[in-house]
């Protein structure tokens, strides 16, 4: 039922009512009562008097423009000369420059040309009626142009200068008053402005607007930085913030058949419009009772008793966002589970998982009483997305590469309805081992309806089962989540797949129900306690531990303050600069930096530094740090920094910053056109080729970096899963120390202590049909307390501007000592690609790891290509050549890397061993993360851990572990 | 100096704690050399702050302010204007900003650089109830997550000893000092999560130090030095 025919011109220096061009506005809350005629004949009555009010005044009733600005007058300066401060509604300030007038009335011409019928590029998608409510909506939209700002309080952006915009004369600046309503857009392309409710949800805005649920909804808050995408449907609700008032809210939907400009256009458009505001129109009679923000909540993505997502014993279709990484233990006798799952893409988690089974043995001659432990490894990948009607689907696969005791393999179907997320699959071997089904793979090909028996033996474990996977009979399985309001707690009911009749090792249990039920307890963001009962007759229980890899940061409250950037450099010049301005310098820098800083020099208006050595993961960071001291001390005269980075005397590149235009990207928000419209004359700062500084040979200042450098610490090993524990661990105590002959070649040696270490189990050495060079892990690790790992010279050079060497020689790890020599191709302007070679001549080392050597020698080394993708992040290494056995092959390294560096990847070798001969697990593999120390820091470091997970130590396709890596040498940072 | 973080710092030092655990796991995996001691010197924080001396000729104001561990000297940048009598901007050196409001209704009123940041928020005596208990209506804004105006009721209870929240918040010289003559304690029924605030009052009922909390997990004590 119509209650208010409205629809007005938006903006603030314009508010027009026009009652031709008004649209209904159907509200719920208005409509919940039959609007008597006569009230329906007083709305419209005071809107037409409402209308003529407004068009009769030049500015709207709550808006007000503000004086002109002076020509080069900071923000700051301005709103504080005009009084404005805290107690203003600041999110309704607009700051319009000419350019961004232009670039929004530009987009909103872009929109009605695509609409005309001359230029009418949508007519063809566009139903008449559609087009002239588009054409009407767009015609009401007054342009402002405001550009963003990110930081309004006048007092905050004198203290942020770089956020604090440099006026012009012919700026406009206008302030309106806190606004009480929020503006939805409706189907029928008109504006709807909904009476401001706090805390209300952008559902309960739709609501009032009469707008029926759409999937969801960009939200511009009125400072109108950004546009969220919000999911309202009940598939898709998410977590969310209520609109603030002056809000504008675009359901999606209203672009159908529309390209994909016209859509972001209108966005832009409506971004640069400021704060919504003008007449509320539609409000409730009972706010109260509004979908509160609050209320909506993400769907809770939990893991099941196998790591993986999913409810208690069965998978759900669900996998966790990209960087997750779960450590979980569970346990529903006989089985107690470790599980380590890895998500490195949103439609991949892969882990591994340690199967303790209670009532059968390792093996009594080699394990004593020790129970029994399986290896095993775990995918899932996406295959649908969910959407309105479409459920997300996922295929998985358990005990991928393992023994093959507890494989199984499953579709799965998971559809989410507002708090409850309900799952149907249909699994395969150990996942369906009800096996109560016949495989309907099987009407497709006959060979699908029996499952080959499991390769469980030691010699072919390990291998993909591929003749085994979806083979057999199935079993269906599903069930339910609900999440409560809070999200803390969720509980979980299943129809299990599996009646344990057919269990391996012939440990079949009981099962008194079908049904499992549990309950899972969210402890912040970084701990779930579950709790189940499960099989009719089992308690279950699980503990995970998990995190966002891809969001580990540190503040740097180690680091010392940054120098304050001056907007103008000191008063003197070269001439008059204090004596010891470069020292001074070059003290600053190291202490600001953590760079080694070997000497300064002056070409023309360029002062060069030589950096000799670096501890730094945040180039940008470092750079912003280097530049603020050079700012606030190099004479006047200087324009130009440039920083020769070198790493063991090899020059790496040379970095360029313009003093000026740096100092304004800091000292100022750049204005509109200089954002948008333009790119920088200059790069602020700029990679150039490596460049042999020969100005450097006339010094204005040097230094030499310690030739003796070392320290004490602590090193931490460990196992797991072996037949004589199930973690062998040693903590030893560790001295490191390097001897720099020159700046390029040095000595290193590490000295360890065992302090701690359960190593008096360790008594099994695995059986090995290939030359051990890996598998005498035992007597290394127990022939004495005192080791010494590491003692090796090392050499290394430059071929030319992109060809690095080394040559080194000693002892090389724990196992090794011998020569070898490495060469790297890095072609600096392509950034994604390396190619490496190693070539070591090596012989196995005593095993008490002193001076002494054993008899075993060998040629290894590698080629090795290095290679950005440039696809969802991933990073190859692809290296072939001889390994230490002798055999020859090729490693697959692949990984995902993560903005903050944190990389998620597998590793794979296979070689000319077969895999009789590899023994079990049949080739090498592993799974690792990648940690850049600098995430887990207070300081800044370029230090990175490679945490890696192999099933097992093997001889076959074992690399020599070498201590400086060329590419890793040479990178600089991120 | 920062008045941030209290729980921040709290937050940074148990992760200090744990990450020094983590690296020396990891020690073993770098693929440099690199001294655990030096990592477990980094690893670990610490601030203080000292009051200057002769704050009486010192040509600054300074407001001194704690959350939790974490103390941090203020500076008074600017004071504006608005319709409830004038009010002080503060300074941090961490770049963070406390507006309070001078007067009897002296409070944090805005803050800028906080983990939760009172956007604005404006007091005013509600005229829906009379009586003894004197109870005023706050509307505040609230960063991050949009949270627009919220509006409660404080009620307010006089003493004229310090309660024992203040004996426990502020510096004991302002507890033994003649200048605070009564105090005032508040809370809301709407925001139970905030607890009770305490302000310390002169002769004349201007408000000279407080104790507010921002969010559950950010409370501030402040007092005006000089």
């Amino acid at each position: 039922m119509p209650s208010c025919r409205f629809v007005y011109c938006l903006g603030a220096t314009e508010l027009v009512l026009r009652s031709d061009i008004f649209s209904e506005a159907k509200s719920p809350a208005l409509t919940s009562k039959a609007t008597p005629r006569t009230e329906r004949s007083l709305d419209r009555l005071l809107a037409g008097l409402l209308s003529l009010c407004i068009s009769m005044c030049p500015m709207p009733i709550n808006a007000k423009e503000l004086p002109a600005p002076k020509a080069r007058e900071r923000m700051s300066e301005y709103l504080i000369r005009l009084g404005i401060g805290g107690e203003h509604y600041l999110e309704g300030l607009c700051w319009s420059t000419e350019n961004s007038r232009q670039g929004q009335a530009q987009r909103l011409r872009r929109l009605q040309m695509g609409l005309s019928p001359v230029v009418n590029e949508l007519s063809q998608v566009m139903a008449p009626a559609d087009q002239s409510a588009w054409r009407r909506l767009l015609d009401s939209i007054n342009p402002q142009g405001c550009a963003a700002l990110s930081v309004r309080d006048p007092q905050q952006l004198a203290l942020l200068p770089a956020n604090d915009p440099l006026l012009e004369s012919e700026d406009q600046i206008r302030l309106v008053d806190r606004p009480n309503m929020v503006a939805v857009v409706r189907p029928d392309k008109s504006f709807c402005g909904a009476r401001f409710e706090p805390g209300a949800s952008v559902k309960a805005y739709l609501q009032l607007c009469g707008v029926n649920e759409p999937s969801g909804v960009d939200l511009i808050q009125p400072g109108g930085d950004e546009a969220i995408d919000v999911g309202v449907a009940l598939w898709n609700s998410n977590a969310q913030r209520a609109p603030a008032p002056g809000a504008w809210i675009l359901p999606h939907g209203l672009y159908a058949n529309l390209d994909r400009w016209f859509e972001e256009d209108l966005r832009q458009v409506l971004m640069a419009q400021g704060a919504f505001h003008g007449p509320s129109l539609v409000s409730s009679s009972n706010a109260t009772n509004l979908p509160r923000a609050q209320d909506h909540a993400d769907l809770a993505v939990t893991a099941s008793d196998w790591g993986g997502m999913g409810l208690l014993q069965i998978p759900s279709a669900r996998t966790p966002k990209a960087g997750y990484a779960g450590l979980q233990l569970s346990k529903t006798s006989p089985y107690t589970r470790l599980n380590f799952i890895l998500s490195p893409f949103d439609w991949l988690e892969a882990g591994f998982r340690y199967v303790d089974v209670s009532n059968r043995l390792y093996g009594s001659t080699i394990a004593g009483g020790q129970s029994y432990k399986d290896k095993s490894i775990d995918a899932k990948f996406r295959l649908l997305e969910e959407t309105r009607f479409v459920p997300q689907v996922a295929a998985g696969f358990r005990d991928l590469v393992g023994t093959g005791l507890f494989s199984g393999e499953y579709l799965v179907a998971s559809k989410r309805f507002g708090p409850f997320d309900a799952t149907l699959g249909m699994g395969w071997g150990y996942a369906g081992g009800r096996q109560d089904i016949d495989n309907p793979l099987g009407a497709l090909y006959s060979k699908y309806k029996t499952r080959p028996a499991s390769t469980d033996s030691r010699t072919s474990s390990g291998k993909l089962n591929l003749s085994t996977y979806f083979r057999g009979p199935a079993a269906l399985f599903g069930g339910v989540q609900y999440q409560c309001p809070s999200g803390r707690w969720i509980l979980k009911a299943e129809f299990d797949g599996n009646n344990y009749q057919n269990e391996p090792q012939s440990n079949d249990q009981n099962q008194s129900s079908p049904i499992n039920l549990g309950v899972v307890y969210r402890l912040g963001k970084w701990l779930d306690l579950t709790a189940g009962f499960e099989r009719g007759n089992q308690l279950m229980f699980g503990v995970t531990l998990y995190t966002d890899l891809s969001s580990l940061s540190t503040p740097k409250l180690s680091e010392p303050r940054p120098l304050p950037i001056q907007a103008t450099p000191p008063a003197y010049n070269n001439a008059s600069a204090p004596a010891d301005v470069y020292r001074q310098i070059r003290e600053t820098l190291e202490k600001q930096t953590h760079w080694t800083v070997t000497s300064i020099a002056r070409r023309d208006r360029e002062l060069v530094v030589e950096v000799a050595e670096h501890d730094v993961f945040d180039w940008q960071e470092a750079i912003d740090r280097a530049n603020a001291v050079l700012h606030a001390l190099a004479p006047q005269d200087i324009r130009q920094f440039a920083y020769v980075l070198r790493v063991r005397g090899m020059p790496l590149r040379t970095l360029v910053t313009d003093r000026q235009d740096w100092v304004a990207q800091k000292t100022q928000l750049a204005r509109p056109a200089e954002r948008f419209n333009q790119p920088p004359v200059t790069p602020t700062v700029s990679w150039v080729e490596p460049v042999r500084p020969s100005v450097l040979d006339q010094p204005l200042e040097t230094a030499k970096p310690d030739r003796l450098t070392g320290g004490l610490g602590f090193t931490y090993r460990q196992s797991f899963g072996g037949p004589d524990g199930f973690i062998l661990a040693q903590l030893s105590a560790q001295a490191e120390g390097e001897f720099r002959l020159t700046q390029s070649s040095w000595f290193y040696g590490s000295l360890e202590y065992g302090l701690l270490d359960n190593y008096k189990d360790f008594d099994y050495t695995a059986p090995s049909n290939l030359p051990r060079v890996r598998t005498y892990v035992r007597e290394y690790v127990t022939s004495s307390d005192l080791t010494l790992p590491t003692l090796q010279a090392t050499q290394t050079g430059q071929a030319s501007d992109e060809v690095y060497w080394s040559v080194y020689g000693g002892l090389l790890e724990p196992m090794y000592a011998g020569v070898g020599g490495e060469m790297l191709y890095r072609p600096w302007q392509l950034k994604s690609l390396a190619l490496g070679l190693d070539v070591n001549r090596v012989r196995n080392r005593g095993f008490k790891q002193d001076f002494s050597l054993r008899d075993y020698e060998v040629t290894t080394g590698h080629a090795t290509l290095y290679w950005k993708t440039g696809w969802q992040d991933i990073v190859a290494k692809l290296s072939a050549g001889q390994y230490l056995a002798g055999d020859r092959g090729a490693t697959i390294d692949l990984s995902r890397e993560f903005a903050n560096g944190v990389r998620i990847g597998a590793i794979m070798t296979r070689t000319n061993v077969s895999a009789a001969q590899f023994g079990e697990g049949s080739f090498d593999k592993g799974i690792y993360v990648s940690i850049p120390f600098d995430v887990i820091m207070t300081r800044s470091s370029n230090n990175i851990a490679n945490v890696t997970w192999r099933p097992l130590t093997r001889d076959g396709g074992a690399k020599l572990t070498r201590k400086y890596e060329l590419f890793e040498l040479t990178r600089v940072g991120r | 100096m920062s008045v941030k973080p209290h729980k921040n710092r709290r937050v940074v030092w148990l992760r200090s704690a744990v990450n020094a655990v983590a690296m020396v796991l990891l020690s073993g995996c770098t693929s440099a050399g690199l001294s655990t001691a030096k990592i477990l010197q980094d690893a670990i924080v610490g601030s203080s702050v000292q009051i200057p001396a002769n704050l009486s000729v010192s040509p600054y104001r300074y407001l001194w302010a704690k959350s939790n561990d974490s103390k941090a000297l203020l500076v008074l940048g600017a004071v504006e204007p608005s319709d409830s009598g004038s009010i002080e901007v503060w300074f941090s050196a961490n770049q963070e900003i406390l507006r309070i409001q001078t007067g009897a209704l002296g409070r944090i009123v805005s803050t800028r650089g906080l983990q939760t940041d009172w956007v604005r928020s404006s007091l005013r005596v509600n005229p829906n109830v009379s009586g003894s208990l004197k109870v005023l209506l706050r509307e505040r804004d609230v960063m991050p997550g949009w949270r627009y105006g919220l509006t409660e009721t404080l009620r307010q209870t006089s003493f004229r000893k310090p309660p024992r929240l203040a004996r426990q918040k502020f510096r004991p010289e302002l507890l033994n000092s003649k200048k605070v003559t009564s105090w005032l304690m508040e809370n809301s029924p709407q925001a139970p999560e905030l607890g009770e605030s305490v302000y310390a009052r002169d002769a004349a009922g201007q408000v000279i130090a407080g104790y507010q909390c921002l969010a559950a997990d950010l409370c501030i004590a402040w007092e005006r030095l000089n």
